[in-house]
């Protein structure tokens, strides 16, 4: 990652993360098929609601009969994290057009956020719209291509977990949760680990009462909470 | 799998509430400004969310219970928290986080019985009266198990 915010090097960034994409996506693609939801009705869900986690959740719902109610409840639940998301990044764009803004909104993801989130340690604080708008048009294309390749397989494989590739996410935020915080000169490391150390036991207890979908939204809210009273407590 | 419709319908749903998360904050932060407090409070959602979507992935959630530990993303994550550290390279952090865990699986199916929790719930149902009339649950190591396990059961 350099201070670069072209379209070159928004496709240079964006290939590590494209695995976590097309792994889950055909993961997606797969349960989808199984539940019994066609390749165009799978692919058209990546589409339109495009939301990760949701999506799997999403699938399972229609799949058991779930009023129409309660599932876009459910999957507003899950993704109220990105009103985290989206404030946290629509303080680098200002200055941009309310017609960038909202297309940056509306394709904005767990990944390309965190990935912006590390951008900004290179480049002084500054995001770019072309920038941006080529890592979320990529992240989108690649988990449609993906979710239709997943569907289409669902035929013959019924068991995504086997090859290890659910696990290509969880490895993509470990390296980003660890470049972050040692490339985020805003927060001092000592407090940032602190506040990573606090989150384990709020996921294991957290887990107790909320889903763990839920969760995620919940533990970051306290997280940030506790960061902002450990900094004051420190300085 | 309810009608396509009703499926088509749904999607549409989910997919304006989840635009709308998304959009909303870009739209009205374009004609407000966050006060200070607020600001801060964001530059941790970067940390907190990712550690979180991390942490999220190391448990089995059974709500109303403590979660148990999911050993094979527990062990895969080490390699992968090391490559980060010495690599600092995100798509080596991938790679060896997709070989270890695939690697953490195939060791797992060859010894079956070492890391597996099974889970079982067992209703004895008495056909005269249609009621249940002995439950027995609880943690097996092995995937089979014989009647004379059963010692718990409660009638």
């Amino acid at each position: 990652m350099n201070n670069s915010l072209s379209v070159d090097s928004a496709v240079k960034d964006t290939m590590p993360t494209v695995f976590g994409y097309i792994g889950i996506g055909i993961s997606f693609g797969i349960v989808a098929a199984a539940s019994g939801m066609s390749v165009v009705m799978a692919t058209l869900m990546s589409l339109i609601v495009y939301a990760g986690s949701a999506q799997f959740i999403l699938v399972s719902l229609l799949a058991i009969g779930t009023p129409i109610v309660s599932i876009v409840l459910s999957v507003f639940l899950v993704n109220s994290r990105m009103i985290l998301m989206s404030m946290t990044t629509a303080n680098f764009f200002k200055k941009n057009s309310l017609f960038e803004n909202i297309l940056i909104g509306s394709l904005i993801t767990d990944e390309s956020f965190a990935l912006s989130m590390n951008k900004l340690n290179f480049t002084d604080g500054k995001l770019s719209f072309k920038w941006f708008n080529t890592v979320n048009l990529l992240a989108y294309l690649v988990w449609a291509a993906s979710t239709m390749v997943g569907a289409m397989l669902g035929r013959i494989i019924s068991n995504p977990e086997k090859l290890g590739l659910d696990f290509a996410l969880v490895a993509m935020f470990i390296g980003l949760l660890y470049l972050q915080m040692i490339n985020d000169k805003s927060i001092s490391l000592k407090i940032q680990l602190i506040v990573v150390a606090i989150m384990l036991p709020l996921v294991y207890f957290g887990l107790i009462f909320i889903s763990s979908d839920l969760l995620i939204l919940v533990v970051t809210l306290i997280g940030c909470a506790l960061g902002v009273i450990l900094k004051h407590a420190f300085n | 799998m309810p009608s396509t419709k009703f499926v088509l319908w749904t999607l549409i749903a989910c997919g304006v509430v989840t635009l709308l998360s998304r959009i909303l904050p870009f739209i009205l932060l374009k004609k407000f400004n966050l006060p200070a407090k607020v600001v801060e409070f964001l530059s941790f959602v970067p940390i907190t969310i990712m550690a979180a979507l991390w942490f999220e992935n190391l448990f089995k959630p059974d709500i109303g219970h403590l979660p148990q530990i999911d050993y094979a993303n527990l062990i895969a994550s080490i390699p992968t928290v090391l490559t980060a550290v010495l690599t600092k390279k995100l798509s080596l952090i991938v790679i060896v986080g997709i070989i270890s865990l695939a690697l953490v699986r195939l060791a797992i199916w060859l010894v079956p019985s070492t890391i597996h929790n099974y889970k079982i719930n067992i209703f004895i149902f008495c056909k005269k009266t249609s009621s249940v009339i002995a439950t027995y649950s609880g943690h097996h190591v092995r995937r089979f198990f014989f009647i004379n396990d059963l010692t718990t059961i409660s009638v």
